[in-house]
């Protein structure tokens, strides 16, 4: 394995201040997982490590006023999967990081470490999208907030740039009446990666119809994406069979899969008309356990 | 008689020691001075080596030794080629790569970083050559070849054939001939522990391997003939072994080990990364054509096979499995007429060799998945079909031979109940109404759909090899058993400790296990073939008799008391009914070492193999497995959800009942993942997912939580205490049995491995493979 430097700042400050004079040379590295995996395949060779270790205040999950949810960048994935917080204020995200890999890179991995990896396979990314999340990107000129519709540009590619550290996720409080679901679906072992992810959440009326949908899939194109034609033809809607299908043969249109070992471009629309289906009647099943009278 | 310890489950002897990480293989071993090998490997798949320079990395600082083909060519001190059945293989490259990953030079350096770094600085120029990847291609008459030079025609590396009756006869006789393909695909052992050795020559020219190999004597024979040297000069030990299925038998890594030890003066330890693995060997490849002649009552009459084994780049054991798969390729039924021709064909990947089931996997895949197909046009049950034509004791095979401890029949019977054979295929009462009520169109809310399978597979264990094994008395009354057979986790440790333990009436504690050490363990063929048990167990128990024999004879001759008087027990030899009056094992070894005769004793095992109908005193054995499964396809997605599965075997005897069912589940394991995920990709030649990134592997959440054996015994009259091998029993069943549950359920029949969801999506969709 190639040789590199370790540095290990102790306040976000500092971090920034490293990032702004190593360049392209500097990485963050939070939990390793995936960085380590590249780096011992030779894919990738890192000069300066910058580790976010020793940084108060990174850490852990924390409820803001008014019930939305706060990310530190140190938060691994098994926090955030057992976090009251996020059962109680975004319990989808719950749901889809439970499905990360296996436990033990659960509790070494970061969920921020993840997103910033930007590998389109991420499980909870779809679900970002989906509760409207953003993301708090800091440098040594300032700081900014990033909503994930606009975070991830390519496959591997994020819009921080070279200087920017990522160290929090905000979640917006979620309305009343809001129900979600992530479905995955891995054609291969149960623990490899998806081959499609999709997240809903829905906001229905109480005539039962849509008020408002958020729909996004993962791993099935180059970067998660929302799908707002979906989202559009839903909302003022009766969830019937046949809408519900219909939502997913359309969404099977907008998508443009590659092939890949997971399966042709042919095969992937199909999954992506299935589970959009099923995301669908999923989150409609989890309306009506929780009180919704559907007619 | 009462067997004490043999037919107990007890725990490994060897556990604790690798629960606690203390247990040592091969990459764990380190010696004063070792320099660290790397290897050079070709991009092409196939090209002429024009210029191979390795001076600048001989110049690297820490660089202590390069090899290239000039050493080959220029030196004597290696033969320029070498193989186990073909010479077609040099150490590295001569003239040609053959496959991405082909070794075109070496470097040992003090470090890896170093040597790795090295490797950047060899310069080497390529003229690339047509390459061909697939068997059916590559026998094309223009197709590129790859070893012309040997007289190879149509990249036909062997051919091996086997006749019984006369097929055409058969095909007369029949009602109904049924004629499919199957293929497999290529995939890698997958075992823990990569390829590790360490080699280390003398000044007086001696050399010692540390190996993690299944054949320390084949390595050490293969060695010093490959360098020129006499047997006795190579010295190879055997640490505990991470897993081989195969993948460690003969020569790998050591002649590159060797060959920089040798010119650097230094040990030089090799351990491989997981890519090279994947370079090293791999699983045959197949295209199977199968054709059975059958009644209209479901008596088989004829079969006809012919097997496209898609060898890679060299021979390495290739043909050897090829010839076996021969033999076995009709399946365990009772046939007049036989006919299989099986080809190693020469492709540009890597070489494929001996993987667990040795050639089975590819041809039982086509004939279990064909008595089911044979069954539902006779509209006959699956299960009856096999029973009614299933050999049984003393049935003529197709090599002729009789067949002995052959238990189908029970084993059939028993692993069909525990699957439920016959009962309502759906389980819980919830699923049956889902599934009703989504009758008739899939689409309406009841997409899954469940089936039960069966298979069963015959494979024969090495048919002529030898076992030898020492065993010694000690002081201490404990007792040493000198063995080359290698623990790789199938448990032969605590199998041979019983052995004794139940021989000489001890507690297991005290009996040890030496590690295979050609200095001075015994020789062994090999651990290859499930053959341990049956074949150093015989050893072992004969070894443990003339232990015993020697033990009451000196107690005998001090205690001036009738042998037939003494009783063996507690580790003390005394005169029955008087317990007090005799010795303990170490006053015994003590005394017998004092008069000049220490207590060892020898045990040898040797089986020859039959030929034709001509019977042999001691022919060796067969593995008999099952299987049986039942899944629940989802026919939206054609996902398979393997919900139960049962792995079968006729143990013999089994000798620990504990290890034989993990073995079974190990078998039916590498089984799951060869059914449904593991395909070795190749784009023009190149690899695309030789890593553990890309390759997918079961994980425990992939094995169905209802995971049965069922292991009869039909005592084989010649293994120890009637046992055989089972190893590799099982492994063969899964993907028919799978396949076949899916057809009972959906209607599909796959025929093409690994058994993909979007295989099974497109075949009920009735598309082609690579459709729209």
């Amino acid at each position: 394995m190639a040789r590199f430097d370790l540095s290990f700042p102790e306040t976000v400050e500092e971090a920034c201040q490293a990032l702004a004079q190593d360049g392209s040379d500097g990485r963050i590295v939070a939990g390793g997982v995936a960085l380590m995996i590249l780096v011992k395949h030779g894919l990738y060779r890192p000069r300066r490590l910058i580790s976010l270790k020793r940084i108060r205040g990174l850490a852990g999950v924390q409820e803001t006023e008014g019930g939305g949810v706060r990310l530190g960048a140190m938060a691994t994935h098994h926090e955030v999967e057992l976090s009251p917080v996020v059962h109680r204020r975004a319990p989808v995200l719950a749901e889809a990081t439970a499905h990360v890999a296996n436990l033990r890179i659960r509790n070494m991995g970061t969920l921020v470490g993840d997103l910033c990896h930007a590998d389109n396979h991420s499980d909870p990314a779809p679900v970002l999208l989906v509760l409207d999340a953003r993301a708090r990107a800091v440098s040594a000129r300032g700081s900014r907030e990033v909503p994930f519709a606009q975070f991830f540009v390519d496959t591997y590619q994020t819009v921080l740039a070279e200087d920017e550290l990522l160290t929090e996720v905000f979640i917006p409080p979620a309305p009343p009446r809001l129900a979600g679901c992530y479905v995955r679906f891995s054609g291969h072992s149960s623990i490899d990666w998806p081959t499609l992810g999709a997240a809903c959440m829905l906001r229905l009326g109480e005539d039962a119809r849509v008020q408002e949908a958020r729909l996004a899939l993962g791993s099935v194109t180059a970067v998660p994406q929302r799908l707002p034609e979906i989202e559009a033809m839903l909302v003022g809607q009766a969830l019937t069979a046949d809408l519900m299908t219909e939502a997913g043969r359309r969404a099977a249109r907008l998508v443009d899969p590659p092939a890949d070992a997971r399966g042709s471009t042919w095969y992937k629309k199909r999954m992506v008309e299935v589970f959009v289906r099923r995301a669908l009647e999923e989150t409609l099943r989890r309306a009506r356990a929780n009180g919704v009278q559907i007619p | 008689m009462t067997l004490r310890t043999v037919g107990q489950p007890v725990g490994r002897i060897d556990g604790e020691e690798k629960v606690r990480g203390e247990a040592r293989y091969a990459i764990d071993l380190k010696v004063p001075g070792m320099l660290h090998g790397r290897i050079l490997r070709s991009p092409y798949p196939h090209a002429r080596l024009l210029h191979v320079d390795a001076a600048k990395a001989a110049q690297l600082p820490g660089v202590r030794a390069v090899l290239t083909r000039d050493d080959i060519l220029r030196g004597d001190r290696v033969e320029r080629r070498y193989g186990r059945v073909y010479k077609d293989q040099s150490v590295v490259a001569l003239d040609r790569v053959r496959y991405v990953g082909d070794p075109v030079a070496a470097v040992a350096a003090v470090d890896r970083e170093t040597a790795e770094e090295a490797l950047q600085l060899v310069e080497v120029e390529y003229e690339e050559l047509p390459g061909v990847f697939d068997p059916v291609a590559a026998m094309a008459p223009d197709a590129p070849l790859l070893h012309e030079a040997l007289g190879k025609q149509r990249n036909v590396c062997s051919l091996s054939t086997t006749v019984r009756g006369d097929v055409e006869q058969g095909w007369r006789e029949s009602d109904l001939i049924v004629e499919e393909t199957y293929t497999s695909a290529t995939t890698q052992h997958c075992h823990l522990e990569p390829h590790g050795c360490i080699v280390a020559f003398d000044p007086s020219g001696r050399v010692t391997v540390w190996s993690g190999t299944q054949t320390p004597y084949g390595v050490k024979m293969n060695l010093a003939e490959l360098f020129r040297l006499e047997p006795e000069r190579v010295r190879v030990i055997v640490p505990y072994v991470g897993g081989g299925y195969g993948a460690k038998s003969h020569l790998k890594i050591e002649p590159i080990a060797a060959f920089l030890a040798w010119k650097s003066g230094a040990p030089v330890r090799i351990v491989l990364k997981r890519q090279e693995v994947f370079f090293t060997i791999t699983k045959h490849g197949a295209v199977t054509r199968m054709k059975t002649g059958v009644k209209r009552d479901g008596t088989l009459v004829a079969r006809q096979v012919e097997i496209l084994y898609d060898t890679g780049a060299y021979a390495e054991g290739g043909p050897l499995v090829a010839k076996k798969a021969a033999t076995l390729a009709a399946g365990p039924y009772k046939l007049a007429h036989v006919k299989t021709e099986s080809y190693c064909i020469y492709t540009n990947k890597p070489s494929a060799g001996a993987f667990r089931g040795y050639g089975v996997p590819q041809v039982a895949l086509a004939y279990e998945s064909q008595m089911d197909r044979i069954a539902e046009v006779l509209g006959m049950d699956p299960l009856e079909l096999r029973l009614k034509n299933v050999v049984e004791e003393g049935s003529r095979f197709a090599t002729g031979e009789a067949l002995h401890s052959v238990g189908f029949k029970p084993l059939l019977v028993q692993v069909a109940q525990a699957i439920g054979w016959g009962k309502a295929e759906g389980g819980t009462a919830g699923e049956k109404k889902a599934e009703r009520g989504g009758a008739g169109d899939p689409k309406a809310g009841g997409t899954r759909r469940r089936g039960k399978g069966l298979a069963i597979m015959i494979k024969s264990s090495n048919m002529e090899s030898t076992s030898r094994c020492g065993l010694q008395v000690n002081d201490d009354g404990t007792v040493t058993v000198l063995t080359s057979t290698v623990e790789m986790g199938q448990g032969p440790r605590t199998m041979l400790a019983q052995i004794v333990a139940e021989e000489l009436a001890l507690p297991l504690q005290a009996v040890r296990v030496h590690q295979p050490d050609t200095d001075v363990t015994p020789f062994d063929t090999m651990t290859t073939a499930s053959r341990s048990t049956f074949f150093m167990g015989n050893a072992m128990v004969r070894a443990a008799a003339e232990a015993r024999r020697q033990l009451v004879a000196l107690a005998s001759q001090l205690l001036e008391v009738r042998p037939d008087d003494l009783v063996v027990e507690g580790g003390r030899v005394s005169v029955r009914g008087s317990p007090d009056k005799g010795f303990g094992f170490g006053d015994l070894a003590r005394r017998a070492r004092e008069q000049g005769s220490p207590l060892q004793a020898e045990g040898v095992f040797e089986a020859k193999e039959p030929h034709g109908e001509e019977p042999v005193s001691i022919p060796s054995f067969y593995l008999v497995g099952a299987g049986a499964a039942e899944v629940e396809v989802d026919t939206e997605t054609g996902q398979v959800r393997l919900l139960r599965y049962v792995a079968g075997a006729d143990a013999g005897k089994a000798l620990n009942p504990l290890l034989a069912g993990g073995q079974l589940r190990g078998d039916a394991t590498i089984g799951i993942g060869q059914t449904f995920f593991e395909e070795m990709v190749f784009e023009g030649g190149q690899p695309v997912n030789a890593t553990f990134l890309q390759y997918v592997l079961p994980s425990f959440k992939d094995i169905p939580e209802l995971f049965d054996t069922v292991i009869v015994e039909t005592p084989h009259r010649n293994g120890p205490y009637g046992a055989k091998g089972i190893a590799e029993s099982t492994i063969a069943c899964v993907a028919p049995a799978v396949g076949n549950a899916i057809r009972r359920a959906v209607g599909v029949r796959l025929r093409d491995l690994p058994f993909t969801t979007e295989r099974v999506l497109r075949a009920l969709a009735g598309l082609q493979d690579g459709g729209r």
